[in-house]
């Protein structure tokens, strides 16, 4: 009786049982689950943005494959390779700063996308035609968001003077053209590398439109603008006395060339880029409200652009002196911008406040044509309110029309731009200039910085020019 | 004109292991279908459902062959020609013989067992050899040495059988389990030697590394499954929970935590199909975490570990540097792989034993992989099939138990590898390459299988 009952007790425990082990199957089918699809969304969307991380080594091209072409955005042939594995740039030194180059190491979209550019589609029909005609196999081509021809204008009008262009699509962050001199040509660089390593002077190696690092002078009286609209109440009935000087702590500050430019309001203060109006503004708000406009804008933040790059610095807080915020509302003070980024700021204030990501790369084309990783715009985030940047375009007109801008001025089109003279340590002033046309309609965005010109005069020709053919070409 | 055979290969070992699966699934829809009667008024005579799983175990052995000769003559292959290494070839030959041999061995010593799970387990050991052949430019001695832990797991399996014999009651032997896992649990603790941050390696006798936890893992299942056999309330519970805690406890103290970590989910699973309480896994699981929560700051690697698994980008070049090269190795090729010898997995860090899914994956392509975790799924499913069909819940316990053990094993080390979970340095049962571990896995299905066999006796 005592043993049946035992027996009883055990076959109702093993039945019981059954229902938990089902439960434990279904929980490791989960797990599974789960590791089947991390795996599967790891290799169908994340993989493409990790593996072309340069400590990546697979894909360096095999011993019979040829590298890709590198077209312009019209399809035009920039860089390819010879049977005989010679790379060559068909523009010589013209898209030097974008493309970069292969051998010595690589740089530039050369670096960047060496992964596309080795990567052969299509691999088994590819290598079918090498064995029966002799046509080796080709890595996918990448095809660049600058057009030749305003990459070319860009540097011819550059001509050789020390500085960076950069040229955007305020709506998508395309880069349209960046140019920067010294330069080199990536034709040669086997006869020219010792000397181009040597050469500290000048180091024609960096690209100062992502790499170089200038005090902004008062381009940076955007974002001292947009700080007053956002942290100054009463900003729009607000104005102030210039008499070509001013005194704050005893510390002076001038307007340039000390000229006195009467009773002036926000418009007419950016338009005539009156210095004290700026520190007057300043010393109101105060230096964190300065500060919050940098974070806003993407200073002291890295940028995964595609090309070697480094972020602007602002370095002004809250415990600021006074002699470092009116510096620093006028662009000189310790903050430092790549032209890049002021690209990337003024084609913000044309697109409603909204920043893109800039980017250098449209899409890879495989041996039979068809685009593969497609770059799609993206948003950093809004750096200014739609309003704010509505104003900010009002006095970048105005600073055209009426103001210091004026020989930016184009007859049917109307231009929104600021200019800037930096003072520096190393020289003569740098001369800059940012620009976007048309204002109601934005097609193109441009910051220029010419090194030690004295003065923005000769950017804003040059700006004119770009933008006109743009504009033409559109 | 060889690397175009390569590359079309890709598509030969996707379809190798997708039919596999197949093959398996229709496996499992025989077993399953109701006994059909013979119908005469259908001139088609209809297979019997035995007729059917032969025609898939078959099939499955087919593929696993032709995977294996594929697999051996691309590595085989001297590049730039169609000639051939002849060393590479004939340990190819020897292991094609040992996979013909251990299909033969099992139907003869285990008749009537499951040859699914047999099939499954001997596909995954010969992905691990060819693996391990691949890599042999770089590790020459591993894919002999491999061979070798097969045969000698293999020849442990054939002998389980014949040994539980002689011990008829296996199941009313808690005590010496116990205190026999005790023992090999100090032993690292006293004479172990460190690698990759935990003492568990013992070398009785130089060259001849030997983990001490592998072989606790059987006392281990073997004392919860006798110690919870009979419906207990919660006094009766509090010796087997002490005692596993304390396995546990000496696991951490040798800082072999993923092997505690095993140990303990393991645990928690018996505890679960003998009790079905949920509050009581519910409380054991949250006094884990919090246990976890202090060894994360006791632990300088669990903490880097656990670094490397939020951004191991931000740690590329120390804490990142194993996860990110694992995910470079799964990422670069993409769905179908580099193909077999063209990729670079002797980049990977570790990638015999930890690494070798992201090797497996790098080559063979993300759809081969996935078909891998396919077949864990299924050897999972027949562990707990096996476990459902015991009358007694002794068996049922020692089923679940070993499965268990194998299933977090599986999934630690792959969601380590593939950055679901952090890592922790555990081999991946069956592919990795490891004396220890290969032996005890293979025995571990050998006990599955005399499991299942001692039921359909009974």
């Amino acid at each position: 009786m005592d043993d049946e009952k035992k027996f009883t007790d055990t076959v109702n425990h093993a039945l019981k049982m059954r229902a938990n082990i089902r439960h434990v199957f279904w929980l490791y089918f989960v797990m599974f689950a789960m590791l089947v699809g991390n795996i599967a969304h790891f290799v169908l969307i994340e993989a493409g943005a990790v593996v072309v991380n340069p400590f990546n080594h697979r894909v360096t091209g095999d011993s019979d494959a040829l590298r890709g072409d590198i077209l312009d955005s019209g399809g035009s042939l920039l860089a390819f390779t010879e049977p005989t594995e010679e790379r060559v740039y068909t523009l010589d030194r013209d898209f030097v700063h974008i493309i970069g180059y292969d051998g010595f190491g690589r740089s530039g979209v050369e670096s960047r996308h060496n992964l596309a550019l080795t990567t052969i589609s299509w691999e088994i029909s590819q290598r079918a035609n090498y064995l029966l005609t002799g046509r080796p196999p080709r890595g996918n081509s990448v095809v660049l968001t600058a057009d030749y021809r305003l990459q070319r204008l860009a540097v011819s009008e550059l001509n050789r003077s020390r500085g960076a262009v950069v040229v955007m699509e305020p709506s998508t962050g395309k880069v349209l053209a960046m140019a920067s001199y010294p330069d080199f040509d990536p034709n040669t660089l086997a006869a020219d590398w010792s000397a181009l390593i040597a050469d500290d002077q000048n180091s024609p190696l960096l690209n100062r439109a992502a790499q170089g690092l200038y005090p902004p002078g008062s381009v940076f009286k955007i974002l001292t603008a947009a700080a007053a609209y956002h942290h100054m109440e009463g900003y729009a009935d607000f104005t102030h006395e210039c008499t070509g000087e001013a005194f704050f702590d005893g510390i002076r500050i001038q307007c340039y060339n000390a000229t006195a430019h009467g009773t002036v309001d926000l418009a007419r203060a950016f338009a005539v880029s009156c210095n004290t109006y700026f520190a007057t503004v300043a010393m109101e708000m105060g230096p964190e409200s300065l500060a919050e406009i940098a974070e806003r804008t993407w200073f002291n933040t890295g940028l995964d652009f595609e090309l070697a790059s480094v972020s602007s610095s602002f370095v002004m807080d809250g415990l600021a002196h006074t002699g470092e915020i009116i510096q620093t509302s006028i662009g000189q003070g310790r903050t430092l911008v790549t032209p890049l980024h002021m690209a990337m700021i003024t084609s913000a204030v044309a697109n409603g406040g909204i920043m893109m990501q800039p980017y250098v790369v449209d899409h890879a084309l495989t041996s039979i044509g068809r685009v593969t990783g497609k770059n799609m715009p993206r948003a950093l985030g809004r750096a200014f309110d739609i309003s704010e940047a509505a104003l900010l375009t009002d006095i970048m007109v105005e600073a055209v029309e009426n103001g210091s801008a004026w020989p930016a001025r184009i007859d049917g089109v109307s231009v929104a731009a600021k200019t800037g003279t930096a003072q520096n340590a190393a020289g003569d002033d740098h001369g800059w200039f940012v620009a976007f046309a048309p204002a109601e309609n934005p097609q193109v965005a441009v910051a220029i910085v010419l090194e030690h010109s004295g003065g923005p005069r000769r950017a804003m020709q040059m700006t004119r020019n770009i933008i006109q053919h743009v504009l033409n070409t559109n | 004109m060889f690397d175009i055979l390569v590359l079309i290969s890709r598509y030969f070992f996707v379809a190798y292991i997708l039919i596999f699966l197949l093959q398996g699934a229709l496996y499992i829809r025989a077993e399953r279908s109701p006994p059909s009667t013979p119908d005469e008024s259908t001139r088609k005579r209809r297979l019997t459902i035995e007729e059917r799983m032969s025609g898939a175990v078959s099939s499955q052995r087919g593929l696993l062959v032709a995977m294996h000769v594929h697999a051996y003559l691309i590595i085989a292959n001297i590049p730039g020609s169609f000639s051939f290494d002849a060393q590479i070839l004939t340990m190819g030959a020897t292991a094609l013989g040992f996979h013909l041999a251990a299909m033969v061995a099992v139907d003869l010593v285990y008749k009537n067992s499951c040859r699914l799970l047999w099939n499954c387990m001997q596909f995954l050991l010969a992905v691990g050899l060819i693996m391990l052949q691949r890599l042999g430019t770089t590790f020459p001695a591993l894919p002999q040495l491999q061979l070798t832990w097969f045969v000698a797991g293999f020849a442990a399996v054939l002998v389980i059988p014949l040994a539980l014999r002689v011990i008829p009651h296996s199941e009313k032997l808690e005590l010496a389990y116990l205190g026999a896992s005790g023992v090999l649990l100090f032993i690292p603790l006293v004479w172990g030697t460190e690698v990759y941050g935990a003492r568990r390696v013992w070398e009785p006798v130089e060259g001849v590394s030997f983990q001490p936890s592998e072989l606790v893992k059987f006392l281990f299942v073997f004392y919860l499954a006798s110690a919870l056999r009979t419906r207990k309330g919660i006094r009766g519970l509090v010796a087997p929970g002490a005692a596993a805690a304390a396995m546990v406890l000496l696991l951490v103290l040798a800082v072999d935590l993923g092997g505690a970590l095993i140990f303990f989910m393991t645990f928690m699973i018996m505890l679960y199909i003998s009790t079905g309480n949920v509050l009581l896994v519910g409380s054991g699981l949250a006094a884990v975490s919090a246990a976890s929560v202090a060894a994360y700051q006791l632990f300088a690697h669990l903490r880097r570990r656990v670094v490397a698994w939020l951004d191991p980008f931000a740690h590329i070049d120390n804490e990142g540097f194993q996860i990110v090269h694992a995910l470079f190795a799964i990422g670069t090729f993409g769905l179908l792989g580099s193909g077999l010898t063209r990729g670079a997995p002797e980049r990977i860090p570790v990638v015999v034993s930890d690494f070798i899914f992201a090797a497996i994956a790098e080559e063979f392509g993300a759809i081969f992989a996935i078909g891998l975790i396919g077949i864990y799924i299924l050897v999972f499913y027949r562990g707990c099939h096996i476990a459902l069909r015991c009358a007694k819940p002794y068996y049922a316990l020692l089923a679940a138990g070993f499965t268990g053990l194998l299933a977090f094993q599986t999934f630690m080390i792959l969601g380590g590898v593939t950055r679901l979970i952090p890592l922790t340095g555990v081999t991946l049962p069956f592919v990795s390459y490891g004396g220890s571990s290969i032996v005890v896995s293979v025995m571990m299905i050998g006990i599955l299988q005399w499991v299942y066999l001692y039921n359909r006796a009974n």
